[in-house]
């Protein structure tokens, strides 16, 4: 049952990984996200007064970084969706469909196996049958190591 | 730290020349005039005399292990008894099979070759114990067939090839061992502290010597009696609830076959001892907190009211072979717990290889194409 969890848990943590940065970097953003961002929402009664008028318009109106906050959040989603040529993609995701198939199958292969040694007696006494007459730690000596620290000019 | 003490018999006095390690780094400690300490040369650490010499004479009362057990395992069949059980032989692995003469034995339950009666019980010691069967073959029927379902891996052949009707309930020898683990316990405990400030990085290491004296009790830990029932597998099967075990009498054996012991008590007694004391240090371990590392410096394990007995366990066993390779079945007859190594095909695993790395690929690729990525 573990070695199932820890499987999937494996093949969760290979799919996602290659994937997560990329998503973030290409999700997009919108233009009302980016406004409210910036801002706290507790102040959005005083922005939004004409219920009837365009929520972009308004936005434009009252404020003034609109524009930059717009065109430096493009700029991130033009590198973020940079493609990579697509042997390289296959490749990555053969690497990726191998170790998948390596966890599963070795994974399978292990459920045959139910047969092992007990290593110890745990079966046979329980934690309160220890009596302990002796419980001391006792200091012995203290060893102070220093390391000079990587200057850091820039 | 390490205590070797050396001693150089010269003429008519014996000098000894105590030697102390440093528990950092296993270098010779020397005495410091300067501190009045105990300063090793190599790593600089300092340590009180006091603490050393109380710690030496911990170190040196530590002595050897000793696990002795007072066996008087098994009793002694009555003239009645010995007349009314069956003794059988195997041809081929030797196994001895009892059972009453009610009960067909035909066939070893250890390697399903043909058993012909031999003798009577004479000079065999009688069980103390019996842990009567709870589940009977049907149950063990079902065990095997939820066994083999959901395994991929395993050939279709063998699973329509098993002899699931030659499943046998078979009394298994052991030995069960009572010890009361008395354990002088020393452990080296570090504990590490960093900080920094504008120019250097500070580690901190103290050093502690944790004791642990105390006893630990043991009820019953079996050991397999018999050379024909693999350990491994006996012992997976494992535990057997103790509180159900009977007196032994002859009627339980109807019905089912029953193994004698072909592995003494005496020879029992290291693998019990084996398993006893790796509990007792791991349960003594286990009170050493607070430390970012621990290690022993020294473990000495003593038993004391230590007492074997004998008993039998019912197990139900399935002998198959497939590929010329023998595959042994055990059920615990009291707990249902089931276990065996299965074969695996391998044709089948490299099947399943490529087809889930071709679909895993041709999944991930789908979704980078869905997202741009290429």
């Amino acid at each position: 049952m573990l070695k199932k969890i820890l499987a999937m848990a494996a093949s969760a943590v290979i799919l996602a990984v290659p994937f997560s940065v990329p998503c973030c970097n290409t999700a997009p953003l919108s233009a009302e996200a980016a406004y409210t961002d910036d801002l706290d929402f507790g102040d959005l009664d005083q922005y939004f007064v004409d219920e009837d008028e365009e929520t972009f318009d308004s936005v434009d109106d009252y404020d003034p970084y609109f524009g930059e906050e717009a065109d430096h959040h493009k700029d991130e989603d033009s590198k973020g969706s940079e493609k990579r040529s697509p042997v390289v993609v296959f490749f990555f995701c053969l690497m990726i469909g191998l170790i998948i198939a390596l966890i599963v199958v070795g994974s399978m292969w292990a459920k045959l196996k139910t047969v092992h040694m007990k290593s110890n007696a745990s079966d046979y006494t329980k934690p309160e049958n220890l009596v302990l007459r002796v419980n001391t730690d006792t200091f012995l000596s203290k060893k102070v190591d220093k390391s000079a620290r990587a200057s850091n000019n820039n | 730290m390490t205590l070797h003490r050396i001693s150089y018999v010269t003429g008519d006095f014996m000098a000894d020349l105590i030697e102390y390690k440093c528990p950092c780094c296993a270098g010779k400690l020397e005495f410091n005039s300067g501190t009045q300490n105990m300063k090793c040369p190599f790593c600089e650490s300092e340590f009180d005399v006091d603490t050393v010499q109380q710690y030496n004479e911990q170190l040196a009362a530590a002595s050897g292990d000793n696990m002795n057990y007072s066996s008087s395992a098994g009793g002694e069949w009555t003239n009645e008894e010995a007349q009314g059980m069956s003794v059988y032989s195997c041809q081929s692995c030797g196994a001895k099979i009892i059972a009453d003469p009610s009960t067909s034995a035909s066939s070893c339950p250890y390697c399903d070759a043909p058993i012909v009666m031999s003798g009577n019980l004479s000079g065999e010691l009688k069980p103390d114990l019996v842990i009567p069967f709870k589940l009977d073959k049907k149950a063990a029927k079902a065990a095997l067939s939820k066994h083999l379902d959901g395994k991929r891996l395993l050939p279709k052949v063998f699973r329509e090839e098993n002899h699931i009707d030659e499943i046998k309930g078979v009394y298994v020898p052991v030995w069960l061992f009572d010890a009361d683990a008395d354990a002088h316990m020393i452990y080296k405990g570090e504990k590490r502290r960093t900080w920094n400030d504008s120019s250097y990085n500070y580690t901190e290491i103290s050093y502690y010597s944790a004791v642990r004296e105390g006893t630990l009790a043991f009820a019953n830990v079996p050991v397999d009696g018999s050379s024909k029932m693999a350990d491994d597998l006996m012992e997976s099967i494992e535990p057997f609830d103790i509180k159900d075990a009977v007196e032994f009498k002859t009627a339980y054996l109807s019905g089912y076959l029953a193994d004698r012991y072909d592995v003494s008590a005496e020879d029992s007694i290291e693998r019990a001892n084996q398993r006893i004391k790796r509990s007792t240090e791991e349960t003594f371990r286990a009170t050493v907190k607070g430390y970012t590392n621990v290690s022993t410096e020294s473990s000495n394990v003593n038993f004391q009211n230590g007492k074997s007995r004998y008993a039998l366990y019912p197990v139900w066993l399935l002998n198959t072979t497939w590929n010329g390779n023998k595959y042994t079945f055990a059920m615990n007859g009291q707990t249902g717990k089931f276990v065996g190594n299965l074969p695996a095909d391998p044709g089948m695993a490299a099947k399943l290889f490529i087809g889930i790395a071709a679909v895993s690929t041709a999944v991930l690729f789908g979704l980078a194409k869905l997202m741009g990525l290429c």
